[in-house]
């Protein structure tokens, strides 16, 4: 099929604008229609809302006509210890090759097990047989889409007795056995640090710099246990002071990368999300003043 | 570990009545630390986000059945449902395509015997929506078609239409659900079976009655059968048909696609 929008130049992020937004359909006009391109620079979509045709397939060839776009996949079920679902990978790669992404990605996570599809990110212990499943898993994907992948760091939950390596040890072998970059989510190392009680930042000391190629930004909530709060990844606040923090400590550590203002529940304002831009975009421009020599 | 086993009885888990997470069993347990949090409370974190975000695609899919029963009825009818019936795919564009039938078995539905009916309503409505984009047969294609070819004329219904038949009014229940009549209507038994059309011509999707002959018509389409073939089946069951003026009406509402 042919391309519908840009050749493959155009459609990264412009080197002024590496901050993009999570396009979700109750922003569909604010982000087709409005004049806000000289704000963000890429939008991400979750492509299995668009395996149909209809109205949110239309939505999406009008918004890549503005955008440089990547596909953010929840349902390849990576971590999952079977063969990723061909027909999935199909239509995955159907939109691939009708829009051009720049980054296709997934989640250091599971999601089905056997016929049964749970929608969510389900926690994995960091083994050698859990990466050895996740290495083939990738490489079936890679192979699928002829181009490499990025996957993310998860949010968990639950802490499993028997790693035999850290999260982000585990992650940089992922990306040195397969080839795929890394997707860091810099909420989600708050949230892991918490739940685990590891140190955040030097999750991000330990992770190979040349791997990473794009950031995530999410807001989280604080889950009432019997003795401390338990962070939930939920996608439906703001982005919180601590994890703009972090944000700031990884841009200094591996530059300059595409990074994502996610927002799936709860959604606000579309100008509330113009506001997270502008304050990650502060960032970003605090950094490279501090490195232009003087 | 085996990860296999792991990934088998932690989703088993998962599908469990939120009382079993007081006290996990061992082949769960036995995997994580507690360190700090509770394990029991993070199994409910997890349960929380799977229950959460299945039922609110049920949600989403039935808006027509939650305003009928509220949707504190239609969150616990979902959750019943789900437990029984997981996604068997990841994409949830047509999740809960058998839920008219969970809800026909459903013991605290039974009072609400056209509520299945609603619900096929829905999953149509559904997956028109979602339907892939095919290419409209029009009345310029149909211009194009010799005389003597129209009777070996090969077109079928697109991925977007369904037709529902149905003993209840589904079409004035619709109406009323969506606010858009102040009709009083008591009885929602229809006198003769009601049949409504769900197309989506473009981006919107559209339900409106057809006839029984109409259904004939569409269904013969829809068998694959040639445009003579399922002509002389429509007039052989209904012989005043009018046959040309269906053929231009269906092809204006872009019901029609064709297989070269």
């Amino acid at each position: 099929m042919r391309s519908l929008t840009r050749n493959a130049k155009e459609n990264h992020p412009p080197a002024h604008l590496p901050v993009g937004i999570g396009m979700r359909a109750a922003h569909y006009d604010d982000i087709i229609n409005a004049e806000t391109s000289n704000l963000f620079g890429w939008i991400e979509v979750h492509p299995e809302n668009y395996f149909g045709g209809g109205l949110h397939k239309d939505a999406l060839k009008r918004a890549c006509e503005k955008y440089p776009l990547s596909l953010h996949a929840t349902g390849l079920s990576l971590g999952s210890d079977q063969p990723v679902s061909q027909n999935h990978l199909d239509q995955i790669k159907a939109l691939i090759d009708a829009f051009n992404p720049f980054h296709i990605s997934d989640h250091v996570s599971w999601s089905a097990s056997g016929n049964a599809h749970l929608n969510d990110l389900l926690p994995l212990p960091y083994t050698y047989e859990t990466l050895d499943r996740l290495c083939r898993n990738i490489d079936q994907t890679q192979n699928a889409f002829q181009r490499p992948i990025l996957v993310e760091n998860p949010s968990s939950y639950l802490s499993f007795k028997d790693n035999d390596m850290s999260e982000p040890e585990f992650l940089n072998a992922l990306a040195a056995k397969t080839g795929c970059g890394l997707l860091l989510d810099i909420n989600n190392i708050y949230v892991q640090a918490n739940n685990h009680n590891f140190d955040a930042r030097q999750y991000l000391d330990t992770i190979t710099a040349h791997h990473v190629k794009e950031m995530h930004l999410a807001g989280h909530i604080e889950r009432e246990t019997q003795s401390r709060p338990l962070l939930i990844d939920t996608h439906s606040r703001p982005v919180c002071d601590p994890v703009w923090e972090l944000y700031r400590a990884a841009i200094k550590r591996f530059g300059i990368t595409p990074t994502l203002i996610e927002w799936d529940q709860d959604l606000p304002p579309f100008t509330t999300l113009l506001n997270e831009v502008a304050r990650a975009n502060a960032i970003i421009q605090d950094i490279e003043a501090q490195n232009v020599p003087a | 570990m085996s990860l296999h086993n792991f990934q088998k009885n932690f989703s088993a888990l998962l599908f469990q009545p939120r009382d079993t997470f007081k006290q996990p069993p061992a082949n769960i347990t036995k995997h994580f630390s507690d360190n700090g949090i509770e394990i029991h409370e993070g199994l409910e974190a997890y349960h929380a986000n799977v229950l959460g975000s299945l039922t609110n695609a049920i949600l989403q899919s039935f808006p027509l059945i939650a305003s009928i029963t509220g949707k504190d009825f239609l969150r616990a009818m979902a959750k019943s449902f789900i437990i029984k019936n997981p996604p068997s795919t990841a994409c949830l564009n047509t999740y809960g395509d058998t839920f008219d039938a969970f809800i026909a078995q459903y013991p605290p539905a039974r009072s609400l015997p056209y509520l299945p009916d609603i619900a096929r309503l829905e999953i149509a409505c559904n997956a028109a929506f979602y339907a892939h984009d095919d290419q409209p047969f029009t009345a310029q294609d149909m211009a194009k078609v010799a005389p003597d070819q129209l009777e070996i004329l090969h077109l079928t219904l697109r991925q977007n239409v369904r037709t529902i038949t149905s003993e209840y009014k589904l079409w004035d229940i619709r109406k009323l659900c969506l606010g858009i009549t102040n009709d009083e209507i008591l009885n929602f038994n229809a006198p003769e079976a009601e049949h409504l059309l769900v197309s989506r011509p473009h981006l919107e999707v559209h339900v409106r009655p057809i006839s029984l002959a109409d259904v004939t018509f569409l269904s013969a389409i829809q068998d694959e059968e040639t445009l003579g073939q399922a002509a002389a089946k429509t007039l052989g069951a209904h012989p005043n048909y009018d046959l040309q003026q269906a053929l231009a009406r269906f092809i204006n509402a872009d019901l029609f696609t064709i297989n070269y």
